[in-house]
C-alpha cells in the first residue's frame, strides 16, 4: 500500500506544481519523476501488458501539463489528480477499440507471458482478482483501485468523482458485491 | 451506525489501520456478519497487488520525449 506523501515531500510537491502551473517545465520534470512509477504501476494493472502501459504513461504526463493550470490543491492530491486523468485515458483506450474482448485478450495473454518471478510474485489468486476488477464497472473499477490499492481517502476520491462521499461508499459496497459474484461465477465454472 | 456500506467501509479502514481484524468487525456487527464477512476478505485482498515497474529506461526515455514535447508547444505558444 502507498502512502499518499510524508510531510516534506508535500511541500516540496507543493512549490513545483506552483512552479509548473507558471509553466516551469524543470519542476514539471521534477513532478514526473516524483510519480511516473505510480502512474505507471496503475495504468499497467488496467492495460496488462508494458507497451500500452508506457504509451498511455506519457500521454498522462503530457496531459496533465496540458491541463495543470486547472488543479485545485485544496480538492484534491495531486497524485489523486494524476490517477483520473490516467483513468480516463484508459477508459478513452479501451473505447476507442470498442471491445471489451479485446481488454480480455490482453489481460489473459499478460498473465500468460508472466515471468517466473513476476508469476510467483502475483499468484494465482492475484491474477483472479485482477482480471475481476477488470470486469467492474468505470467507476466501480476507479473506486477501488483508489481506495484499495492507492490507500485514498473517501474524502479525496469524491471531489475527483464529483460525487458525494456516501455515494463513494455506496459505489465501493457495490463494487465488492459485483467482484464476490465474478469470482464466484468463475469458480462454478473452473 | 447502520448502513450497510458504511459499517463496509469503517471495518475495511479498522482492518487496514490495524485497529481491527475481520473477525473482530463481523463481530461487532452480527446483524450483517453473512454479508459483510465475504465482502471484507475480497476487499483485503485487493490491497495485496503486486508492484508493476516501469524500467529506467522507459523513465528516462519518456522524460526526454515529455521536455520535447513541453519545450515544443511553448515555441508554438510564443509564436509569433
Amino acid at each position: 500500500m502507498y502512502e499518499n506523501c510524508c510531510e516534506g515531500r508535500t511541500s516540496d510537491e507543493a512549490v513545483l506544481i506552483q512552479r509548473a502551473i507558471g509553466r516551469d517545465a524543470n519542476a514539471f520534470g521534477s513532478l514526473y519523476d516524483m510519480h511516473v512509477d505510480r502512474v505507471y504501476r496503475n495504468i499497467y494493472y488496467r492495460v496488462g501488458n508494458g507497451a500500452d502501459a508506457e504509451d498511455l504513461t506519457q500521454q498522462v504526463f503530457l496531459k496533465t501539463w496540458q491541463a495543470i493550470g486547472g488543479y485545485r490543491k485544496t480538492t484534491s492530491p495531486f497524485i489523486a489528480w494524476l490517477m483520473t486523468i490516467s483513468h480516463n485515458l484508459v477508459v478513452d483506450f479501451y473505447r476507442t477499440r470498442k471491445d471489451r474482448a479485446y481488454l480480455e485478450a490482453e489481460v489473459l495473454a499478460s498473465d500468460a507471458a508472466a515471468s517466473p518471478e513476476r508469476e510467483a510474485e502475483a499468484g494465482f489468486e492475484q491474477q483472479r482478482l485482477r482480471r475481476a476488477v477488470l470486469q467492474l464497472r468505470e467507476d466501480e473499477q476507479q473506486v477501488v483501485i483508489m481506495r484499495f490499492m492507492e490507500g485514498f481517502e473517501y474524502a479525496q476520491i469524491a471531489p475527483l468523482l464529483k460525487k458525494k462521499e456516501g455515494h463513494v461508499r455506496v459505489i465501493l459496497h457495490r463494487a465488492l458485491v459485483r467482484l464476490r459474484s465474478i469470482l464466484e461465477e468463475e469458480s462454478g465454472q473452473s | 451506525m447502520s448502513r450497510f456500506e458504511d459499517i463496509l467501509a469503517q471495518c475495511v479502514d479498522d482492518i487496514k489501520a490495524g485497529r481491527s481484524i475481520v473477525e473482530d468487525c463481523v463481530a461487532r456487527y452480527p446483524h450483517v456478519r453473512e454479508g459483510l464477512e465475504p465482502l471484507l476478505r475480497i476487499a483485503l485482498n485487493i490491497r495485496e497487488t503486486p508492484d508493476f515497474k516501469p524500467s529506467d529506461s522507459f523513465k528516462a526515455r519518456a522524460r526526454v520525449r515529455l521536455m520535447e514535447q513541453i519545450h515544443e508547444r511553448q515555441a508554438v505558444t510564443r509564436w509569433p
